[in-house]
């Protein structure tokens, strides 16, 4: 009897878990605000002449930036004097470094082009482990709801006298 | 059979116990600063202004503590007040420890912000923060040296949050909007770092 139980709600789990993962996968394809990949450091440069060509009003602003929760942003500044990008001050010769954990859309003053702002969008980064942990917690409750209603429409054989245990 | 049952969720809550246990070591002793970290170091480039009182005083001046330094102006309603009220919690909530740390506000409008008007903002907050103003052309270099874009006669300006060393070194800056818990977090660090 206990054998029975055991495996039907092993079986009702199996199942949750199961659905769960085909509603995940459906509902992560769908949010089209995620990024398939771990944190990772992402490393920009800002080269020698920068601020020459800031002054002749050459320079223009680097294109918006899309990263991952998680991932850290790194700025290395090999010019003569300090600029801001986003987020960052990076002095002349030394680098910025910012790990940016909450997901979200950003706007900065940059010191390429003052009067514009400098877009950092922020993804919600999926990884396995996200995907993983969204499965387990919605499967195995579910395959034990599902356990339960299985006991209530079909009940589990009582054992026979010769199945009864001593 | 019972025991057997017994053993297994004994074993389970065991194995719980101590998931636990490591997750919670592993949180409260995050290594990671929390702010825009400064590799290598720079220098922060020295100043000479007037405060609030009237005297002169220099970045050097507080060699050996930690300074929380801000740029802005006193009749900012938005994210000067804002910004201060931040440094007023990171000081609340370092207790004690607040004593080894000195928060500087520089102004971006020079024009306005008199002692007078520094000392009426300042004290707001915290009567030992020091409020910073000088000439245009003083204060032009500094915004120069910490990279602060300043437009429209200082009402619009850069908002990060410089952290600067005992040793006078740029270690981490703050962009808005800044989490008094990131700050204290950062500067607890730095203290068992030494």
């Amino acid at each position: 009897m206990r054998t029975a139980l055991l495996v039907r709600f092993l079986l009702t789990i199996a199942a949750g878990l199961l659905l769960a993962t085909v509603f995940s996968e459906v509902a992560f394809g769908l949010q089209r605000n995620t990024v398939s990949r771990p944190p990772r450091t992402v490393e920009l440069v800002i080269p020698a002449g920068t601020s020459d060509q800031v002054a002749r009003g050459t320079s223009s602003i680097p294109q918006d930036l899309v990263i991952v929760a998680g991932d850290t942003l790194l700025v290395r500044n090999q010019d003569t004097v300090a600029h801001t990008l986003g987020p960052l001050y990076i002095p002349s010769g030394s680098s910025a470094s910012l790990r940016l954990g909450q997901a979200g859309s950003l706007s900065y003053a940059c010191s390429f082009e003052p009067s514009k702002y400098f877009g950092l969008t922020v993804q919600e980064a999926l990884t396995l482990g996200v995907r993983l942990e969204g499965i387990i917690v919605a499967g195995v409750p579910l395959g034990i709801l599902i356990g339960l209603y299985s006991l209530i429409v079909r009940p589990l054989k009582k054992p026979g006298p010769s199945q009864t245990s001593p | 059979m019972e025991k057997k049952f017994l053993w297994v969720g004994l074993a389970l809550l065991a194995v719980v116990v101590l998931a636990v246990a490591v997750t919670a070591y592993v949180v409260t002793t995050d290594n990671h600063l929390r702010g825009s970290e400064i590799n290598p170091p720079a220098p922060a480039a020295d100043f000479s202004l007037t405060d609030q009182n009237g005297r002169t005083v220099r970045l050097s001046d507080f060699r050996g503590k930690y300074v929380l330094m801000f740029f802005g102006y006193t009749h900012c309603t938005e994210e000067c007040p804002a910004t201060m009220a931040v440094l007023k919690q990171v000081y609340a909530d370092l207790g004690d420890q607040a004593e080894n740390v000195q928060v500087l506000f520089l102004s971006t409008d020079p024009a306005r912000d008199t002692t007078r008007a520094m000392a009426a903002f300042v004290d707001r907050f915290n009567p030992t923060f020091v409020g910073l103003t000088g000439p245009q052309a003083t204060l032009q270099k500094v915004w120069a040296d910490y990279g602060v874009t300043v437009l429209d006669g200082g009402e619009t300006h850069s908002t990060f949050v410089y952290l600067i060393d005992p040793a006078g070194d740029l270690r981490l800056t703050y962009a808005s909007p800044t989490a008094p818990d990131d700050i204290v977090a950062d500067l607890r660090l730095l203290f068992r770092k030494g």
